[in-house]
């Protein structure tokens, strides 16, 4: 896991290096790309987005509301750094025994399932710091 | 493993021939004896007010700590310490360990570890928190989170008997402490997010079988109703009085949970309780009254059977579950004396029943900043809704902004005491408002069945009064349904509270004071730093002729669950954390019970 985080860093670093950007810009697309507008420092989101944020509503049990973690399961803000898109779909769906052996699969619920792509997109602008917790306004209405 | 003697002699003078029919005796009478603090309330009425007087207005601010005890578990620590003589038991959240300790060296008699799947974590609500125990018939009862309720010998701690009482796959837990009535003990469930339909249950303590099961929703022969003689604001409930305010088979998956606290009336063999909000939290969805979820229930103690209900919410809109607790006083009502049932819900309003009938006297708001209804009509019983802030007229996807009180309630779980010395209740409330947004989702056995996203914010900001305190400690006259003083607090006041013949009213704050004031005035005498946040209640016993005052401190539950979760971001807009988020500069998690007395022998 722990090397794994290096390899991505390093690559991260790699591409910003070769594209001439800042690290945290030169990951190529992302998974929310056009489903956010910021202006100066204020975001805003559709309805898309939107899903991915209630779908976490059933994660904020465990995982804080602010998605930092809680004393028995970790910081997807954290994670999300260190795990791809398809590890991310692998631990929702079938559940993960980690420290404390707590996390159920998804599989079965529609509110996480039918929108696990936003899911992700929406933990992953938290991870990226594009989004802050909580509530967000939307701009499509 | 010393055995305990001054246990063995207060049981036995009370057990008498040691009928099991007479448990309810036996409790009555270690009630009674103000040296014990036998049940969560003190009393079956649940009044929370001891007769003990050694500590009082005058002397109380001399209080010094006599002796502390940690539980060695993170979390949120609600409920509090039950004393029988010479031993206390003390409970702990998830896992649910029970302490027995020897009150004369604070030595521990025994412990008692629950096995049990941590995978029940996820299917609570609101952190994993546990309001304590019963006893009765030389037995500890505690209700785990895994919903096994189990009695364990009070001498030796080991299990007598175990009995499941849900199941965890369909999102079913336990938080609340059971209640013995005579021979049987009464308990509850939660899950009101997970779309479990809620009961109450009753237990044979000889053997843990079951002796009735009473729905809060569903066909009448489910509910324990009788259509011609069970009440509502006096009339008959009438044939399927449940199924005709849900939508299809809703009821099924319907709410309705009793995850609060029981209280019982023995003269009239009635028990009351309060059962919690409708699922999903998008009302939209459920159309029609929702019966009989967010109600106050009496029923009959032998068979479950109901005399009378009284719902608070029809068709709630904003997670106000009725579960708070249910406290008998005889007090003056309109000049006359009546046996009432007072009442604190989470949807702001002070209810005064009389509790014979389910006859509603008083129904007044105890935070002036509730906004979400005018009043209650006093013919009817229905809240006047205010349209603005409806979020099932206002729709679904729509943000409803400024609700007051937020999901929280004007006062949550945590029990209000009420001394009969003043004729007052004190009551720990809650200060908070909120804006919410329901959406749709679907139902699935076990998993989260919410649809709302919320967030919360201090009163003040509706109330445009400038103040950013999320609470209060008020005194209420139940009478006439107003407030008679009210402190600020700077946060939720979380911490079930204490009344006392010395005149003196203590409650514990989420930064982690102890703060003892004077009945009358509401002025501060005494505040004491305890380890983490308080949301447990301050029990009080006596022992060696010395009183104490005990209480749990351990930050989390609802209020805390930022801090339990363990967030201290600067975040807005974050639900309770939001509001919540600065708790965590004062306090830090930890259960420890903090004992005070007056100093000197």
């Amino acid at each position: 896991m722990k090397t794994r985080a290096i390899w991505l860093a390093l690559t991260i670093i790699g591409l910003g290096v070769l594209f001439g950007l800042a690290p945290a810009r030169a990951n190529g697309p992302k998974p929310y790309d056009g489903h956010v507008q910021c202006e100066a420092n204020n975001c805003k989101i559709d309805l898309w987005l939107t899903r991915g944020f209630r779908a976490f509503s059933q994660c904020q049990v465990c995982h804080g509301l602010d998605a930092n973690g809680s004393s028995f399961a970790p910081s997807l803000v954290d994670t999300l750094k260190e795990i791809d898109q398809s590890r991310f779909m692998e631990v929702v769906v079938n559940g993960y025994k980690g420290q404390m052996g707590v996390m159920p699969g998804w599989n079965e619920n529609p509110n996480v399932m039918k929108h696990i792509d936003k899911l992700y997109a929406y933990l992953k602008a938290r991870s990226d710091g594009v989004l802050p917790a909580g509530k967000l306004q939307r701009y499509d209405r | 493993m010393k055995r305990s003697l001054t246990f063995v002699a207060a049981v036995a003078a009370t057990a008498m021939a040691s009928g099991i029919a007479n448990a309810n005796q036996e409790v009555m009478k270690l009630t009674q004896n103000p040296a014990n603090w036998a049940t969560w309330g003190g009393d079956y009425a649940g009044t929370r007010y001891s007769k003990l007087d050694q500590i009082n207005n005058k002397n109380v601010g001399d209080l010094q700590v006599a002796w502390t005890f940690s539980t060695g578990v993170l979390r949120g620590h609600e409920g509090g310490p039950m004393v029988i003589g010479d031993t206390l038991f003390v409970h702990t959240p998830f896992p649910n360990k029970v302490f027995s300790i020897n009150l004369a060296d604070q030595s521990i008699n025994w412990i008692y570890t629950p096995k049990q799947d941590p995978d029940v974590i996820p299917v609570m609500c609101c952190d994993t928190v546990n309001r304590g125990l019963a006893y009765a018939d030389g037995k500890i009862f505690l209700q785990q989170a895994d919903t096994n309720l189990v009695a364990l010998d009070a001498k030796t701690g080991k299990k007598v008997w175990s009995v499941t009482n849900g199941d965890p796959k369909k999102g079913m837990t336990n938080t609340n402490a059971p209640l013995v009535v005579k021979d049987k003990i009464v308990t509850g469930i939660s899950g009101g997010e997970f779309g479990v339909r809620g009961f109450a249950a009753a237990y044979n303590i000889k053997d843990g079988s079951l002796a009735w099961k009473c729905y809060s929703m569903g066909p009448d022969s489910d509910m324990c109703v009788d259509p011609m003689k069970t009440t509502a604001m006096g009339q008959p409930i009438g044939k399927d009085s449940s199924l005709k305010t849900w939508k299809g088979d809703q009821w099924k998956i319907g709410g309705g949970t009793t995850w609060g606290w029981f209280s019982y009336d023995p003269d009239l063999n009635l028990i009351y309780y309060g059962t919690g909000n409708p699922s999903t939290w998008n009302p939209v969805v459920r159309p029609g009254d929702n019966k009989w979820s967010m109600t106050i229930m009496a029923r009959d103690a032998d068979t479950g059977m109901a005399k009378w209900f009284y719902q608070m919410t029809p068709h709630d809109e904003w997670d106000y579950d009725g579960i708070n607790e249910m406290i008998l006083a005889d007090i003056d009502v309109g000049g006359s004396k009546r046996k009432a049932l007072v009442h604190f819900d989470r949807n702001g309003f002070g209810y005064t029943m009389d509790r014979v009938t389910g006859e509603l006297l008083v129904a007044e708001k105890y935070d002036p900043a509730v906004n979400w209804a005018t009043h209650v009509d006093m013919k009817t019983g229905r809240p006047q809704v205010v349209a603005k802030y409806s979020t099932d007229q206002n729709g679904e996807d729509v943000n409803t902004q400024n609700v007051c009180p937020a999901a929280l309630g004007s006062k949550d779980q945590q029990p209000a005491a009420f001394s009969p010395r003043t004729g007052l209740f004190y009551v720990p409330t809650n200060h908070v408002c909120m804006d919410y947004e329901p959406f749709r989702v679907e139902y699935v056995a076990g998993q989260p069945y919410v649809g709302a996203t919320l967030s919360m914010f201090p009163a003040g900001k509706v109330t445009g009064d400038g103040s950013t305190h999320l609470g209060n400690f008020i005194a209420w006259d139940a009478g006439t349904g107003k407030i008679v003083w009210s402190n600020a607090e700077p946060f939720s006041a979380w911490s079930g509270a204490l009344a006392t013949a010395g005149d003196v009213v203590l409650y514990g704050t989420l930064e982690g004071y102890l703060k003892a004031v004077d009945a009358k005035t509401g002025k501060e005498l005494y505040k004491f730093k305890t380890p983490s946040g308080i949301i447990g209640n301050v029990n009080t016993w006596e022992y060696n002729g010395k009183q104490y005052i005990g209480v749990l401190s351990g930050v989390g539950g609802w209020a805390g669950i930022g801090m339990a979760a363990g967030l201290e971001g600067d975040t807005e807009g974050l639900g309770a954390v939001g509001a919540y988020r600065a708790l965590s500069k004062y306090t830090q998690l930890g259960g420890v019970l903090t004992v005070f007395a007056l100093p000197g022998k």
